[in-house]
């Protein structure tokens, strides 16, 4: 099987289908769910983290506000607001002008950097205040210490009044914190940007702080005195930023507004910047969330990112934070965002999975389920379209499939009946052919009628049902059955060869019309002799053929049954052959008896003329020899043996003249002169030539011929010798009485009749006499016999002339021969009674 | 036998010398059976010059009677006589184990294949085909008869 097909057959094609079709509804069920889910956890801990952002912005204010408050605490205690207050009176004290200021600070300034720490007299003697007290007094706390880098305080022109340690400068009044702060004398709170405090010598760890400087104001709290500053670490200061959790991975940060981080618990702060989109969603001023695209914290996927802007405090001066604004910032790691997702998405993909893969076990069973029919139709088509007629298609879907599947079942069915038909009637046929050859074998190699009827009963057995069969022939004049040849099943043939009239037979009917006739029932009916007969035989139906040959119906065949309804119009298919076969052979076997017979009539001719010649040339031999051989013969001896030698040479003449005569006669080559003739003259001109023969016996010849008799139509000369012959005889075989010629008219014949009182014919005699080399009276007589064709050549005159001879004896009384010669007419029948084979016997009037 | 219709033999004109040398029962030699009277008076005249003793037969049955009552060493036998054929008074001597050994020869006018044939198988010893030589028949008869005897 091509390997491709299976790609190509309908049943992967609806796998696939289904597949495809489920596949992409799992595909959106899924897309769809993770969007949604997605979605909404992104809403949910969107607003979480910006809830945790608002709080922790909260925090922050808190906390810085909280230390705003502990410096502002410190820079408004009274220590801190004397030693400013004593600090600022030096320079009324001096009436210093600004430039008496400068220059003040000028010098302060080089003693200062000229100084060597904070044990240096000088600088010892200038934080000798309770400015500076309170400040060490405030770091020995340590978390105080931990917290606050540095604390500084200065007087209102930015010179140092108190520090807790001896800071690296000691004017600060260009610094922006202090500006800030003191704000020309109204006092604001400052807060600066994260900046370095101081780098490590590895630059492992930066440390950052931040400065926060608050106005130490005068009692009144109207006007500010000088500032106080503190440094700020940011590790502590946002400790509680990092404390803040919702969850095991997010975390917080705090970012200015110029995108820089200025707190993340994961990286070095400033070490990353915020996106410019999400800045641009950050910096509202407004508390939200949003989407950070590729986030450098979770290794760039996507996280969520709550914000909330930490709220400004009171009085903060606008330079603070560097002019920047803070925003608390909190994300987390999308594992843990969207892990939920993904153990929905694992949910769904579990699901979604076995929804595939009983999709696809649907899809088979379903692609099982429509194309295995199909597969089984095609295969039934198929294995019918082989020739597999009987195969039938077993699909029970009850749709479409089934009915086309019940179609071919019905078309098979119907091929199958058809062929089947159509075998059968082949084979029928094939039957009926092989029957009809092994007749016409049978016909074609046997010449007798009985053996043929036997063969075919056998063979029509074969095909057709019968109880019994017979064959009818008729003699040649169609008048008569002349033979009936009868068979009933297991019984030897009957052969009936009497003549039977055909009258009131269905055998005259079928022979009359030539059609074919078939008795449904013989009960129904009682049309013809056979009905009754076979009625009382237990027949019930009957079919009769007729045997056509030569354009005449010469007899019939015919089939009955105990069945009624036996036969049909289809049997002639088969029948109707056969009759033509029995045609062929009856004429055969006619034409070859007729052949076989005149052949016989030959053979003994000429077997006859040949003994006919020999005996008297045996004698003339056998005499002429003695003559020879013997010289001392007697002389009336001598004269014996010549007389006999004579004798048999006339004998040889005559036998040799009526040969020839016959011969003539039948062959046809006589020259007949056929005219109107008396009858009474013909009789007197042939009693002439006999008369001296009649004398010598003393035998009168009588003539009883009218000569009122009608002219009859003949030929004299042949009349004559007809005449001559009877004659003849007569004289021969009688000794005693006398001879008479009688001439009678009988209808449109003349018959003469020569009368002899001699020695008679026996009976059985009467047939032969006019056979070729009959001798009349062979052993009564002495006489030298006559040639034995005398009587032959009358008939064939008499026949030829249109009339008949016969004879009438008595032995002992007489012998009385009669010949007909019909009258004369100008229209005569054709003269010539033609056939000798169909003349009556002779003796029959 | 003609002997046996004197109304007939008389008028025979070739009967009554061949009658008259009929030899007394039992001393016959020879028998003739033919219907044809002047070859049986051709036959007899040789025969009588010779001095061999015969008898005549001139139908079947009279033949065959005459066989019997004759015993004769030599039976010359026509086919064609009326009443019984040659064949037919052939084999039923042939049949006879008392006469058996009758020399029979056959004479056939026909000369036909079939008769000669016929001849044989009905049991003749030979057969002559008419018209014969009275002179060669008459040299087998010596022969025959020099042979028994």
């Amino acid at each position: 099987m091509d390997p491709l097909r299976i790609f190509k057959s309908f049943k992967t094609k609806i796998t696939v289908l289904i597949l495809v079709v489920g596949l992409l509804v799992v595909l959106m069920g899924l897309a769809v769910t993770y969007w949604v889910a997605r979605n909404h956890l992104q809403n949910t801990i969107g607003a979480q983290y910006r809830e945790l952002a608002l709080e922790t912005a909260q925090k922050v204010r808190l906390i810085i506000e909280a230390n705003v408050t502990e410096v502002t605490v410190l820079a408004l205690s009274s220590d801190v607001r004397n030693s400013v207050g004593v600090a600022n009176a030096a320079y009324s004290k001096r009436r210093l002008d600004d430039a008496g200021i400068r220059t003040r600070i000028q010098s302060l300034e080089d003693l200062w950097n000229r100084s060597e720490g904070a044990d240096d007299p000088f600088v010892h003697g200038f934080l000798a205040n309770p400015a500076s007290d309170l400040i060490n007094g405030f770091l020995r706390n340590p978390d105080e210490r931990a917290e606050h880098l540095s604390l500084i305080v200065t007087d209102e022109r930015g010179l140092l009044v108190g520090a807790d340690a001896k800071p690296a400068r000691i004017y600060y009044g260009e610094e922006p914190w202090w500006r800030a702060a003191f704000n020309e004398g109204r006092g604001s709170t400052y807060i600066s940007d994260v900046e370095t405090f101081q780098e490590t010598t590895e630059g492992s760890e930066k440390v950052f702080k931040i400065t926060m400087a608050v106005p130490v104001m005068e009692a009144t709290g109207r006007r500010a005195i000088g500032v106080f500053k503190t440094d700020l670490q940011i590790k502590q200061f946002f400790e509680a930023v990092t404390q803040v959790h919702v969850a095991n991975s997010d975390h917080t940060m705090l970012a200015s507004s110029d995108g820089t981080l200025i707190f993340c618990p994961i990286f070095l702060i400033r070490n990353h910047t915020l996106r410019p989109e999400l800045m641009q969603a950050i910096f509202k001023n407004e508390p939200g969330w949003a989407i950070t695209r590729a986030d450098v914290h979770y290794s760039g996927r996507n996280s969520i990112n709550g914000f909330a802007p930490v709220p400004s405090l009171a009085d903060i001066h606008p330079a603070s934070f560097n002019g920047k604004k803070w925003y608390i910032f909190t994300s987390q790691n999308p594992t843990e965002t969207y892990s939920s997702i993904s153990t929905l998405l694992n949910w769904i993909l579990l699901t979604g999975g076995s929804g595939i893969i009983l999709l696809l076990f649907l899809g088979l069973r379903a692609a099982h389920y429509l194309v295995q029919p199909l597969q089984d139709l095609r295969e039934g088509v198929k294995r019918i379209g082989f020739g597999n007629l009987n195969h039938r298609l077993k699909i029970r879907t009850g749709d479409e499939i089934q009915e086309l599947a019940d179609e071919f079942n019905e078309m098979a069915f119907k091929l199958q009946t058809s062929y089947t038909g159509l075998e059968q009637k082949v084979a029928e046929r094939t039957k009926e052919l092989a029957v009809i050859n092994k007749i016409t074998r049978t016909v074609s190699s046997k010449l007798n009628i009985t053996e043929i009827f036997d063969s075919i009963c056998d063979e029509v057995n074969r095909l057709l049902d019968y109880d019994r069969i017979s064959l009818v022939l008729l003699d040649d004049s169609q008048q008569q059955i002349a033979l009936r040849l009868t068979k009933t099943k297991d019984v030897p043939t009957d052969v009936h060869d009497r003549p039977q009239p055909k009258t009131g037979t269905v055998i005259g009917r079928v022979v009359e019309s030539e059609q074919p006739f078939i008795r449904a029932d013989i009960l129904e009916a009682d049309e013809f002799v056979e009905d009754r007969l076979m009625k009382e035989a237990g027949l019930r139906s009957y079919i009769v053929v007729p045997i056509i040959s030569q354009n005449q119906s010469i007899g019939t065949l015919n089939l009955a049954s105990r069945r009624p309804r036996a036969y049909a119009n289809r049997n002639l298919e088969i029948l109707v052959p056969i009759a033509e076969q029995l045609a062929i052979a009856a004429e055969t076997i006619r034409l070859f008896e007729q052949t076989k017979k005149l052949d016989q009539l030959k053979s003994d001719f000429v077997s006859k003329v040949s003994h006919e010649l020999r005996t008297p040339l045996t004698s003339i031999k056998g005499f002429a020899e003695i003559l020879l051989s013997y010289h001392d013969i007697d002389l009336k001896t001598r004269q014996e043996f010549l007389t006999i030698i004579n004798e048999e040479s006339e004998r040889l003449t005559r036998l040799i003249n009526d040969i020839l005569d016959i011969s003539k006669i039948e062959a046809g080559k006589t020259e007949w002169r056929i005219q109107p003739l008396s009858p009474t003259e013909i009789v007197v001109h042939a009693v002439k030539s006999v008369r001296a023969m009649a004398l010598e016996k003393n035998l009168p010849i009588v003539i009883d011929v009218p000569e009122s008799l009608p002219k009859i139509r003949g030929d004299r000369d042949h009349l004559i010798q007809v005449l001559d012959n009877l004659l003849g005889n007569a004289i021969k075989f009688s000794n005693r009485g006398h001879i008479t010629i009688q001439g009678v008219q009988e209808d449109r014949m003349v018959r003469i009749s020569v009368i002899d009182t001699g020695v008679g014919i026996p009976d059985e005699d009467l047939q032969k006499i006019f056979d070729k080399f009959h001798h009349l009276g062979d052993t009564r007589t002495g006489k030298p016999r006559g040639t034995g064709l005398g009587l032959s050549i009358c008939r064939e005159i008499v026949q030829y002339l249109g009339g008949k001879i016969w004879c009438e004896s008595r032995l002992g009384e007489g012998s009385r021969f009669h010949f007909t010669v019909p009258l004369w007419s100008e229209h005569p029948a054709a003269p010539g009674g033609g056939d000798p084979d169909r003349i009556n016997p002779a003796g029959d009037p | 036998m003609c002997l046996g219709d004197p109304s007939i033999s008389k008028r025979h004109p070739l009967r009554t010398p061949v009658a008259g040398k009929v030899e007394p029962l039992g001393s016959v030699t020879i028998l003739i059976a033919d219907d044809e009277p002047y070859i049986v008076r051709s036959l007899s005249y040789i025969l009588q010059r010779e001095g061999i003793s015969f008898a005549i037969a001139t139908d079947g049955q009279e033949a065959l009677q005459m066989v019997r009552q004759h015993r004769p060493k030599i039976f010359f036998l026509d086919i064609m006589m009326p009443k019984k054929t040659g064949f037919e008074v052939c084999a039923e001597v042939k049949r006879d184990p008392d006469l058996r050994s009758t020399h029979i020869i056959m004479l056939t006018a026909k000369g036909q294949e079939e008769d000669k044939q016929k001849s044989l198988t009905s049991g003749a010893n030979e057969y002559i085909t008419k018209p014969f030589s009275p002179r060669h028949v008459l040299a087998r008869v010596r022969e025959l008869l020099g042979n028994s005897q």
